[in-house]
This record gives C-alpha cells, sequence and structure tokens, in this order.
C-alpha cells in the first residue's frame, strides 16, 4: 500500500523526553505528491513505526515512555480541536487528544506543538487551515520572518518545525499584548546539540533593556572572561530583531547541571 | 559541577565582568544599572498569584532589601543565579546583569545547593580570596542574599508557567530559605 496511512505505520513524535505517536486519516497517503510529504516528516520525526490500525478522517495521538508503548483506545477522549479544511477531501477531520490510562494530560499548551506536526504535513499538501475557533495555524509571513532570521542565526530547521508554541507567543508580541516579562523556549536536536532562546518585548523598556545587555554581555565576555567556558556566546553582540520583537541565542554546552 | 566551581566561577564573574563591559556599553546603547527590587514589586507579585498562594513576611523582606541596599560589596552581578541557569560549565541567561550585592548571587548559589548554614564559612572564605570581595561580614550578608533570591524566583517563576519540576524546586527553595532565616 502506498503512502503512510496503512495499517501498519504510524508516526512518532519526539516530545520532551517522551514520544507521541500519531496515525494520520486514511484519506492521505494514497498519491505521490502524499508519499512525498510522509517522507518529509519520516525524515524529521518518525523514530520507529508500529502497527496502531486506521481511522478515516481523524487523527489518534498515542504516548509511549521510554520505549514501552502504552496502547490506548481512541475513546472517552475530553479534549479536542476541530480543523476546518478548504479541501473537501479532508472535510472537518478531527484531532482528538486521548488522554486514558496514560501520564500525560494535554493541555493548552501542548496542543499547539502536537498540531504542528499535522499541520507541517497539511501544509505540505497547500492546505490552509483554521480551527474552529477561528484561529489561524498555518504559517503566516511574521512567522517566515521569525524563522528565517534564527535558520540565519544557525539553528537546524527541524528544531523549529514544531514549535508553534514559540511563533504563537511571538505573534502575541508583536500585538502587544499585555506580554512584559522574556520568555524562554531550549532547543535541542536529536545530534545533541543545543540552544537556548530568549524572547523579549521591546515595547517593555526593561525587556528591552535586558536583551540589549545579554546579547552583549554573552559576546563579550565569552571572550574575554579568564575562565572561557563559563559563559556561552550569543550570535551577536546585538540583539536578533524581527518585527520588533529581540531574540538572544545561547548556544549551549554539555548538559545541564542536574 | 560541583559547587565549588561555581564559587570560583562567580567569583570570577564578580571580579572581572563589570570592568569589560564597561568598555563594551557605549557601543551597544545599555547601561549597567543598579538593581534591587522594592518592597512594592513583591506585593504585586502575591497578589498576583493569590492570596496564600506563599507566605510572604513583608516586614523580613523589607528588613533583607533594606539591608541589601546598605551593602557596600556590590558589583556587576547575574542576578538570577538558580540550577536552570548553571548549565555544563556556563552561566547562562545574563539578561539580570546589574550592579547589586554580590550576596544576591551568593545566596542563589548557596540555595540552589542548599548548603547548610555551618558548611557556609570555608565557602565565603574562598570566595573572598578568589574575587578580592568582603569589607563587610559576607555571611550576614548571604543570609539577606537568600532571602532575596529565592523570594524573588518563587514569587517571580509562579507568576509565569509553573512545570511540577518547578514546582518542586520551589518547595525546596522555601524549606531552605526558612531554614537559614531561622538559624
Amino acid at each position: 500500500m502506498k503512502g503512510l496511512v496503512s495499517t501498519t505505520e504510524m508516526l512518532e513524535v519526539p516530545y520532551g523526553d517522551t514520544y507521541i505517536n500519531l496515525t494520520l486519516p486514511t484519506t492521505f497517503g494514497n498519491s505521490d505528491q502524499d508519499e512525498e510529504a510522509i517522507g518529509l516528516i519520516k525524515e524529521r520525526y518518525i523514530r520507529d513505526l508500529q502497527v496502531i490500525g486506521q481511522a478515516k478522517s481523524r487523527l489518534f495521538l498515542r504516548e509511549t515512555r521510554a520505549g514501552n508503548s502504552v496502547d490506548v483506545e481512541a475513546k472517552g477522549l475530553e479534549q479536542h480541536t476541530y480543523i476546518v479544511s478548504e479541501h473537501p477531501e479532508i472535510d472537518k477531520p478531527d484531532l482528538d487528544v486521548t488522554d486514558r490510562g496514560i501520564q500525560w494530560k494535554p493541555n493548552k499548551d501542548d496542543l499547539p506543538r502536537i498540531l504542528s506536526v499535522y499541520l507541517s504535513y497539511l501544509e505540505h499538501k497547500g492546505l490552509h487551515l483554521r480551527s474552529f475557533n477561528g484561529v489561524y495555524l498555518t504559517q503566516d509571513q511574521s512567522v517566515k520572518d521569525y524563522k528565517t532570521a534564527l535558520l540565519d542565526a544557525g539553528i537546524p530547521p527541524e528544531l523549529l518545525d514544531g514549535r508553534e508554541d514559540i511563533w504563537q507567543d511571538l505573534r502575541e508580541f508583536q500585538k502587544d499584548l499585555t506580554i512584559s516579562h522574556n520568555l524562554n523556549y531550549n532547543l535541542f536536536s536529536l545530534e545533541g546539540k543545543k540552544w537556548r532562546l530568549k524572547v523579549y518585548n521591546t515595547r517593555d523598556a526593561r525587556s528591552k533593556a535586558k536583551a540589549k545587555i545579554a546579547a552583549a554581555a554573552h559576546y563579550y565576555l565569552s571572550e574575554r572572561l579568564s575562565n572561557d567556558h563559563l559563559i556561552v556566546k550569543s550570535e551577536s553582540p546585538e540583539p536578533i530583531e524581527v518585527n520588533g520583537v529581540y531574540m538572544v541565542l545561547q548556544e549551549l554546552k554539555d548538559g545541564p547541571n542536574v | 559541577m560541583p559547587l565549588s566551581y561555581w564559587l570560583t566561577a562567580v567569583a570570577l564573574f564578580h571580579k572581572e565582568a563589570y570592568s569589560i563591559l564597561q568598555e563594551v556599553q557605549v557601543l551597544h546603547g545599555f547601561e549597567i544599572q543598579s538593581d534591587i527590587r522594592d518592597i512594592d514589586y513583591f506585593k504585586d507579585l502575591s497578589l498576583k498569584l493569590g492570596r496564600n498562594r506563599f507566605y510572604l513576611d513583608l516586614g523580613r523582606l523589607q528588613e533583607t532589601i533594606d539591608f541589601l541596599l546598605m551593602d557596600k560589596d556590590q558589583t556587576l552581578s547575574h542576578g538570577d543565579i538558580k540550577l536552570d541557569n548553571l548549565w555544563g560549565k556556563s552561566l547562562v541567561d545574563l539578561d539580570n546583569l546589574a550592579l547589586r550585592p554580590v550576596a544576591i548571587d551568593l545566596g542563589g548559589l548557596f540555595s540552589s545547593y542548599r548548603i547548610p548554614k555551618e558548611l557556609w564559612g570555608k565557602h565565603l572564605e574562598d570566595y573572598k580570596a578568589l574575587s578580592g570581595i568582603g569589607q563587610m561580614p559576607l555571611e550576614r550578608a548571604v543570609i539577606e542574599g537568600v532571602n532575596y533570591s529565592v523570594t524573588k524566583e518563587v514569587f517571580g517563576s509562579s507568576s509565569r508557567r509553573v512545570t511540577p519540576l518547578i514546582e518542586r524546586r520551589n518547595a525546596q527553595l522555601l524549606a531552605y530559605r526558612d531554614s537559614i532565616l531561622a538559624a
């Protein structure tokens, strides 16, 4: 059978210390174009393939912890998001997140990250999507701007593809909502490279000042302190500015202290 | 890394960072400022979190702030020393850099490692020898540094996204702070 959506394939998506297993609807995966999209997703996300079944126009998520797959029936669903599609082939597919029998309970902070994996597939098919509450989930121009700046700064693309959480926060900063504190993200590649991305709202004077001193301090102190391991270097002595938002990147060495 | 590594690192940072950044600040349009949060900052955070979320002894905290404002052992300090920012061999997240008493960084470091007060003496002697800082009795100042840094971290982190790990660490930090203040 062509494509990902057969009875013998599923996606396993890295999620923190664990993995989320993901099955795509049976309506996908039947063309050469789908084959290409699936190849793209596999390349970025798949670690292993297992049999979990199939379902039409529905997306099931399951979790595997520490390599032990938890077999969860897609019943008793507590959270769901309806995705409206302009593509007749997948009219109103559901996205359901199961939390029965597993420790992981999705919340609104988790959902965008999971959705983004699904969207990366659908976007590749040229579909335009929005959630039923009207929030557009596909990448807009501003997201592309942020992404380009981070790619230019040396972040591998696969670390950014699944981070709808970051883009959502950046959009809110851009719209000057009430966020005044800085935000913090760790970006880890499977090869062990790590960055810390800090995001600052330039409309908040204190936040803006923090970004400027952080970028300069990381840049110069990493070179000039007697202990050359002590401060990690920032990409530039100035924050990266995109759409009125400041970003400072630190390339982390080694692992966390604890 | 062991505490001794970080103690050396912080001493070196306090000794050298200010003069390095003084040279470059004009280039990048930032100003090295003093920073000790006042009592209203903590009151606001406490209100934001909701009454009784954490006990906040405003009188004792005011005493701490008053002490730190008079502390002469000030230099450019990290200002946010916690386990998350001690990464491998590196001190990360320099966005809170400001002139403030060194006791705040030392308080953050001792709290991260939960060093019993009876073991502070040797560590503080080492710090003084390496940094050349310590005009005032450091031990008393670090008690205030523990109160300030732990209160700031617990109230600050709790007003953002709280994960189970942060919740657990905050409980440990508060227990440590209370043990130091009671000693």
